[in-house]
Parts: structure tokens; sequence; C-alpha cells
């Protein structure tokens, strides 16, 4: 999830939440529109179009994959501290490898250690 | 892994043209949907041994038809410590605190020299987690935002939440997002014990759906709306020690005052929250000498003079002050479910001087919890 996440500044998170509900209103004003609440109507054939649509997309990989033309590399990942993250609960816990114990930081209750 | 642009080529060049592909974007019509399902099953054909694709049809049919979801949402928060572990609050919320999994991160080893580099701070004490059903990315947002109001009503503490992730079982380009950047040290925290558990979920229960947000749908702001943000201002207030003061002094204006009171501001503060916070047994004298105190730093900090108080005093101040700011709010917020803040104000002012409407004021009070002084 965290190699997915975005980090937004609270200046942008109302704007964002405009914005997303402008999107969401437009989406609802498309559903109903006649052909979106005949889809509605007709869950099961959009299910078996998708379910056709993803062994379609299945084979094609397959097929892909045995003529060579797909290439799977290795990916290597390193866990390690987040250093972003300040603890003000139990400093011993981000403890990974400090010599002199945690140190204090000014806030009475935060503690970082590195 | 297979290299997303290898995946993009490959979506490009053999799925786009499938005359199921077509048939499926005419029927769903939003790309973000369609190109999220076939991402999804194509990375999964190429890399795994076996998919679920009934899942996925069944995820993006709840997308387009837009159906509730459970949402999965971790928050980092501040201004609150646990007495234990973990502690939970109801079936979908439980609070806990960090363990060295939460304290770590994943990261691709050619991103390993500059992952960090616009990486925020996060301070915090205990983390939140809890599902949320939901049909908009923004009502788990919106979820959030209530959640921090009342547990900073629920008593003082500089809660904030630094950082927070939502995951949602869905197509839409913000299923897994995460929002952050609030980086305020507050002044104030507190302890939840597992005794504190159930009184915070009957609170929960009673004022999440009434507790202003900025993600209400109608966006409108009110006194009360106002109020919640002074009063959450003077909790996670950065400025020198008047600063939360003054904001809690802010928030009670708010509740009190109204457009049309524009003389003796000071004094009918002062009445009014007395008249109102003396039917919970909170003391009137006492409340008289720190509102005076308080609307004198209130006034001298907004207006740039000079302050002479020390800060230890300003602090045990504000203790105060902020106490009558939270138990206004949470009594405001249950009067306004069956009253107008013009009758409530009126009764306010006349239950000074009238016995008969004092005990009319303390029959409209009686119902309400959370509000008694421990």
């Amino acid at each position: 999830m965290r190699g997915l996440t975005r980090v937004i500044s609270p200046g942008d998170r109302r704007r964002i939440a405009a914005a997303q509900k402008a999107r969401w209103e437009g989406r609802r004003k498309a559903r109903k529109t006649p052909d979106s609440r005949t889809m509605q109507v007709n869950n099961s054939n959009l299910s078996d179009d998708l379910h056709r649509l993803a062994e379609g997309i299945v084979e094609a990989v397959e097929q892909s994959k045995a003529e060579g033309r797909i290439t799977l590399q290795r990916q290597e990942y390193v866990l390690r501290p987040d250093y972003s993250l300040w603890y003000a609960g139990d400093p011993k816990l981000a403890n990974f490898e400090v010599k002199n114990g945690p140190k204090r930081c000014g806030t009475g209750e935060t503690f970082k250690t590195s | 892994m297979w290299n997303w642009r290898d995946v993009q080529d490959f979506i490009t060049n053999h799925i786009v043209i499938m005359p199921e592909y077509t048939k499926v974007k005419e029927l769903v019509r939003d790309e973000d949907f369609v190109s999220g399902f076939v991402w999804r099953i194509a990375y999964e054909a190429a890399t795994l041994e076996t998919i679920d694709a009934d899942h996925h049809v069944r995820v993006l049919i709840n997308d387009v038809c837009g159906r509730v979801q459970p949402a999965k949402t971790k928050v980092w928060l501040t201004g609150i410590t646990l007495s234990e572990d973990e502690i939970h609050i109801s079936a979908s919320l439980t609070l806990r605190r960090s363990t060295r999994l939460d304290m770590q991160e994943k990261i691709r080893i050619q991103d390993l020299h500059h992952s960090h580099g616009f990486k925020s701070r996060v301070h915090f004490s205990c983390i939140a987690e809890f599902s949320v059903p939901a049909s908009r990315p923004f009502e788990h947002q919106r979820y959030v935002d209530q959640l921090l109001t009342v547990l900073q009503l629920f008593r003082l503490g500089s809660v904030s939440a630094p950082r927070y992730e939502i995951q949602v079982d869905s197509f839409s380009a913000l299923s897994t997002v995460g929002f952050g950047g609030l980086d305020r040290i507050g002044r104030l925290a507190y302890e939840i014990s597992k005794e504190d558990a159930p009184k915070l979920k009957h609170m929960l229960e009673m004022l999440m759906p009434m507790v202003p947000t900025i993600y209400s749908t109608d966006g409108k702001q009110t006194f009360l709306s106002s109020a919640v943000h002074w009063y959450s201002e003077s909790l996670l207030a950065i400025g020198p020690p008047e600063a939360p003061v003054a904001f809690a002094v802010a928030a009670l204006e708010a509740l009190f005052l109204g457009a049309e009171t524009t003389t003796e501001v000071s004094y009918r503060l002062q009445q009014r929250v007395i008249s109102l916070l003396r039917c919970f047994g909170w003391p009137t004298l006492e409340m008289k000498k720190d509102l005076t105190a308080t609307y004198g730093i209130r006034s001298k900090y907004f207006h740039g003079a000079e302050q002479r108080k020390k800060a230890e005093d300003l602090k045990a101040l504000f203790v105060r002050i902020g106490e009558y700011a939270r138990v206004s709010c949470l009594v405001w917020l249950l009067l306004l479910a069956t009253h107008k803040k013009d009758e409530v104000l009126e009764l306010l002012e006349n239950a000074l001087l009238d016995g008969d409407t004092f005990i009319r004021l303390k029959e409209w009070c009686n119902p309400i919890a959370f509000a008694t002084r421990l």
C-alpha cells in the first residue's frame, strides 16, 4: 500500500474533496441517463461481458507468455525503519540501532530515534 | 514484476482491440474503472498462478452501481495515549499502540537513496483502525474528519491525524490513498483506557451523525461549525501560549454570541456561558473569573498588544477555558437537535433572572450526557 500512497498537503485537501465531490456528482448524473440505467438493471449481462473480457485478457497473456513476449523482472525490496514516523508512545519500539537511547526532542511527548 | 510500460504496451496492442473490451467500455463508460480492471486482470494473469476474476467482476459492478463498499482506514493520531496495547471501541473501531511493523517501510531497492526525501514528518501517539461503509471516496474522508472532532470533544486533547490511509476494494483511482502533511505538535494529550471504551462508543454513536465537517454535502458554514473549528484550532495551535486561549474564547463567542451582539460582548458572553454550564455543575464564580481573564488575553492577542502573563499560567488557564469550550460545543450540538439558537440564547439570559426559566433550562439540559463536571 505504501508504494501507492500519495501524501497531500493540508491546503490541497479541501480542493481535492471538492473536486472528488464534483466528479462523483457527475458520475451519479451520468448513471441517470437511459443507457446507464439499462446497464444497472442488466448487471448480469455486464457480469457476463466482464467475465468474457477477463477470459480474453488471460488468454492473451498466456499466449504472449508462451511466445516469450512478456518479460518479468525480479523486484527487490528493503524493509527499513520509516524515518518519517515520530512515535510518542513507546520510544523503544523505534530503537532499531540506537546506541545511547532515544533522544528527547523538546515537545515533552515525542521521541526520535535514528 | 512486470514493468508498467510493458503492461501498458501489452494492453494497447492486445486488449484495447478486443471486441469484448469495446463492449465493456460502452457499458461502463468510466475509463478509470475499465482501465483498472484490465490492468489488474492482465498483471495478475502474468505474475500469479491463479486469479480471482469473479471477485474483480463483483468489485467493478459495485463500483459502477455506486454500491456501498467497506473501506479499511488506518489513522495515525496525536493527542491520545492508551493504557494498553489495544482497545476495541466498537465492532469496527480499534485504537492501538504502534507495533514495530507500523514503524517499518518497504522500499524498492532502486528507490532506497531518495524514497524518504519528500515525506513529511508524522508525529503520532497511537493508531486508529476502522472499517467504514461508503459509496464515494470523500465519505471516508468525512468519517475521519468527524471521528477526529468527536475525539477532540471526548476529552481535552490535541487530537489530529498527521497521516491516514484508506483502502477500498474498488477500481476507483482513489481506492488506495494516503493523506497527510499536517505537522502540528499539540500541547495536550489524554489517555484512553478499557473502561472508557463504552462511553466513547456511546458518544460516537450519538455525535458522529451531527458533528459539523468540512466534507458536509451542503458545505454551509454555521455558528456551530465555526465554534468547532475554533475549538479544534485551540487544541492544535502552534503560536504563542496566548493563541490557544484566544481560539478557545473565539469558540465560545461563536456559540454564545450572534451577529446582533455588538455591545457588552464580554459581559454577555460571561453571562450566557455561566448560565448554561452551571446546569451541569460547573462552579459559577470560578467560571466568571476565568472568562474575564481569558477575554482580556484574547483581545490583547487579537489586537497585537503585549501580554504579561507567564506561559505556565496561560497553559493552566487554557486547560480550564478549553474545558468550557469543549463542554459548550457538546451541549450545543445536542441542544440544536431539538431547539433553535435564538430560543436557547433567550432562555440562557432569562434563566439568570427567573427561577422558573432556570428550571425549564435544566429540563432542556437534563437529557444531555457527557457535560457534567467530573
